[in-house]
């Protein structure tokens, strides 16, 4: 989905299309308090038989944007599994909704009550056995994959497990945190599927944001956005150099939302080649390089 | 519950100065009086010299400065002119949380509170400590939908209040940080809590509650500053057959909402305390709550003495949306319509303005100050004409504002030399979703959920309104949505911070950009002045440290 270019001190369209930049629920945790331990424990000693529809009304609320409507995974890992490598128990399942997960866009989730997320993770558990487990993405062979990822020349811009090149975002972990969909939408329209949180951008700004600014020399520089503030932003160029420039210096500054400085890999690979590559990056979920 | 302390009486009175709240209070150092470095008078704040706070303007004595909470340092040592080479002149650091905390001045002393509830008294020259009082608020205290956070104090006479997140309402010695009594107000157990800075008026401190979001009947309490015994009790959710409770059905009135969880003002003369209420419960879904759920987000004005309700107007009627009414009100007396006008104006969280006579609750005007998708407008009653469809749903409504509204619980600023009223706004929209809603005790009562659009698609500004109508005389944008006040100065200047650090000076005239500073850490608190051996201060803070600027000795 794009969203056309955006200039500094003008408001963009909002127009019906632009939902994909929700925030996730982790705005509100970011300033609201966090469960306390104790708190935690004390949740995990009660049972409960979960409300799966009071559950899914839930989920749809606070859990679907990143994980899918049917539990298929998107911006965030598939929950369609019957194993589910964070939370292996119903109890860690129920902990790990409350707390969330550290260093990830899955913060705690304060409003919810005992009740509700217990609910909630009924209503996940449940999907394990829907139509919607997408396995369809995982038809590649992951070996084959990594092949693809070298001869496509993907470490050029991607670095994994240490090797590469650290210009565009390490995907050592990427198939632990995002769902096959996504990764598809990754390589066929990158512009599609531009991350957020992973850089030193604020909270959930897009991350590798393609920037042009004019100084007032008329000098233009074209690159990615590592960071702004009110008053400043910092721009790595294609040579990797950072510039940093006060705005108010500026004669334009436009943001390429429909934009992605990684090109589309739908026309140099093949369907098999594509899937073998899906397959290769849904492999990295995080263990040391040939375990994971 | 009260809980006294031993009061040093005899020896505050042997060393209590003659003039203790002289304008000019601190002394310098006489030539033949030996090395005592700069003294600092014992604090003494009396009832009446919070009233006439406008004759001390070195001093900050409550929570928005003054009772009519305009916000406003009438200091104009640091102007336009010469902002733009303000420096920091000291640090301190607090202990970790987040610090939301406003400082109070008197007499070249500090009071600040640091997370959860700790109370700090420094050396306002220098920032060394002179006490500290902690909190010791128990792991297990409930804060359900807020952070462990406190605003403030406030003083009166030679005590120091606190309210803290365990709910009680704590009176130290303003001297030594001693506890002289402290009050349970309310059960932190099933989810009241306290984070806003107490009122302290004439012999009573005034202290509201937080916990709407667990399903509390809210309430608004008055205590004997002296002994911490009760004086009166209003609640914001009236029982069956009490005025309001035709707007109720059931049951649902005993986990209403309503919470008071910032700080009101004070009109002196009417006696009249104004506070802002917060949302009903649950937050989202209203099917369990019909009716206009009467006294939830709105203001009220009770009886100093008494409690007694004297009028409300309710700003969001069925409020869906967490639309708590508890921002600042702020009293001004202005030419309106012709004639003299004792008014009350609110940039509340709905996106509106609103202008009423603060004797009568008469509303007079509002109109849309930030961006808002859910009311057509306001009638003459200033009841909001709701667009249907605009309430949670199970599929999500995106609807602007965000829940947490277009301004929030920092503080806006009002200028009786421009007449303008600058709010820090939050310019974002959400999705907003319903769901079930049971009550549990000490449980989260909401009943949905929401996801704000954020990052590149929401932003904020302040921006400066024509205190009588509303009208945007100018807006300066900043990256995104703010968390933190703005305080307008003599010297025509607007201070304010942004999320990701810029401590920043606006021309309160045009908006213009003065200066800018970037202190490291998000700021979330609001700013105040003070003045001391002849130099303003600035007091803004980020992160975890409270920064003190003033302007370079020549």
């Amino acid at each position: 989905m794009s969203r056309g270019r955006q200039k500094i001190g003008t408001n963009p369209a909002w127009a019906s299309g632009l939902l994909l930049p929700l925030l996730a629920v982790l705005f509100v945790c970011a300033w609201f308090g966090c469960l306390t331990p104790a708190a935690v424990a004390q949740e995990e000693e009660r049972g409960h038989r979960p409300d799966l529809e009071a559950g899914r009304s839930q989920y749809l609320a606070n859990c679907a944007r990143c994980h899918g409507v049917e539990g298929g995974g998107g911006e965030g890992p598939p929950l369609a599994r019957v194993v589910l490598p964070r939370a292996p128990t119903d109890t860690a399942l129920v902990r790990l909704i409350a707390a969330g997960i550290d260093g990830t866009a899955m913060g705690p989730t304060w409003w919810l009550s005992r009740e509700d997320r217990e609910n909630v993770a009924g209503f996940v558990r449940s999907l394990a056995t829907s139509e919607a487990e997408d396995g369809a993405g995982l038809a590649g062979d992951p070996e084959r994959g990594e092949d693809v990822f070298r001869e496509a020349g993907c470490e050029g811009c991607h670095t994994v497990h240490g090797f590469g090149t650290a210009r565009g975002p390490d995907l050592s972990t990427v198939g632990g945190r995002r769902g096959v969909t996504y990764l598809r939408r990754a390589i066929v329209d990158p512009a599609a599927a531009l991350p957020r949180g992973m850089t030193a951008m604020p909270t959930d700004f897009v991350d590798y944001l393609v920037v042009r600014v004019v100084d007032a020399e008329g000098g233009v520089l074209r690159g990615m956005r590592m960071n702004e503030d009110t008053y400043t932003i910092q721009i790595k160029d294609a040579r990797g150099v950072i510039h940093s420039y006060d705005k108010r210096d500026l004669t334009s500054l436009e943001r390429e939302f429909d934009r992605s400085l990684m090109q589309s890999y739908e026309d140099r690979l093949t369907e098999d080649e594509l899937d073998d590559l899906i397959a290769y990056l849904a492999s990295l979920s995080g263990g040391p390089r040939g375990i994971s | 519950m009260t809980v006294r302390g031993c009061i040093p009486v005899a020896f505050a009175a042997l060393l209590s100065l003659g003039s203790p709240w002289a304008a000019e209070a601190q002394t310098e150092a006489s030539s033949s009086g030996g090395a005592r470095g700069t003294e600092t008078v014992r604090t003494v704040v009396p009832y009446d010299r919070i009233v006439d706070a406008a004759s001390e303007p070195g001093n900050w004595f409550t929570y928005s400065g003054t009772y009519a909470a305009h916000r406003f340092s009438p200091l104009e040592q640091i102007h336009t002119g010469n902002v733009g080479r303000l420096s920091v002149e000291w640090v301190y650091q607090t202990r970790p949380g987040l610090v939301e905390t406003t400082p109070v001045v008197v007499d070249g002393i500090m009071y600040l509170t640091e997370p959860p509830s700790t109370v700090t008294a420094l050396d306002a020259r220098t920032g060394r400590r002179i006490w500290r009082w902690l909190d010791k608020v128990p792991e297990e205290t409930l804060n359900i939908g807020f952070p462990r956070v406190n605003r403030g104090v406030a003083v009166l006479d030679g005590t120091i209040y606190v309210g803290t997140l365990d709910a009680r309402l704590v009176a130290l010695d303003a001297e030594s940080g001693v506890e002289r009594w402290s009050t349970v107000v309310a059960d932190n157990s099933v989810g009241f809590s306290m984070t806003g800075a107490p009122l302290a008026i004439n012999g009573k401190v005034i202290v509201g509650v937080a916990g709407a979001e667990a399903g509390i009947r809210g309430f608004l309490d008055a205590y004997d500053a002296e002994t911490g015994e009760r004086i009166w009790r209003t609640y914001t959710v009236p029982a069956p057959g009490e005025p309001g409770s035709e707007t109720w059905q059931g049951n649902a009135w005993e986990h209403g909402g309503g919470s008071t969880w910032l700080t009101g003002s004070y009109d002196p003369e009417l006696n009249l305390v104004y506070w802002g209420t917060g949302n009903p419960a649950p937050d989202w879904n209203g099917d369990v709550r019909p009716g206009d759920n009467l006294y939830t987000a709105s203001l009220i004005a009770l009886d100093g003495d008494s409690g007694e309700m004297r009028w409300h107007f309710q700003f969001t009627p069925h409020d869906t949306h967490d639309w708590d009414a508890t921002e600042i009100p702020v009293l001004v007396d202005l030419e309106y319509g012709g004639e003299e006008r004792k008014l009350v104006v609110m940039a509340n969280r709905n996106a509106f303005y609103y202008v009423l006579d603060r004797e009568t609750g008469a509303y007079l005007h509002g109109q849309e100050y930030s961006k808002q998708t859910w009311a057509e407008g306001l009638d003459e009653t200033g009841r909001p004409i709701v667009i249907p469809g605009t309430e949670p749903s199970r599929e999500g409504t995106l609807v602007w504002p965000s829940l947490q509204g277009a301004t929030n619980w920092f503080s806006p600023s009002y200028s009786p030399r421009t007449e303008m009223l600058y709010v820090p706004v939050r310019h974002m929209g959400a999705v907003y979703y319903k769901a079930a809603a049971r009550y549990v005790p000490g449980q989260p009562f909401l009943g949905g959920g929401e996801q704000a659009l954020g990052g590149d698609d929401a932003w904020g500004y302040v921006k400066a309104l024509d205190v009588r109508t509303g009208d945007i005389r100018w807006q300066h944008r900043v990256l995104t949505p703010l968390w933190n006040g703005v305080m307008a100065t003599g010297g025509g200047v607007v201070f304010g911070a942004t999320n990701e650090g810029n401590f920043f000076a606006l021309d309160a005239e045009t908006g213009a950009s003065l200066w800018d500073f970037q202190a490291g850490a998000p700021a979330r608190s609001n700013p105040m002045s003070f003045q001391l051996d002849g130099r303003q201060r600035i007091v803004m803070s980020a992160g975890n440290a409270l920064f003190v600027l003033s302007l370079p000795e020549d």
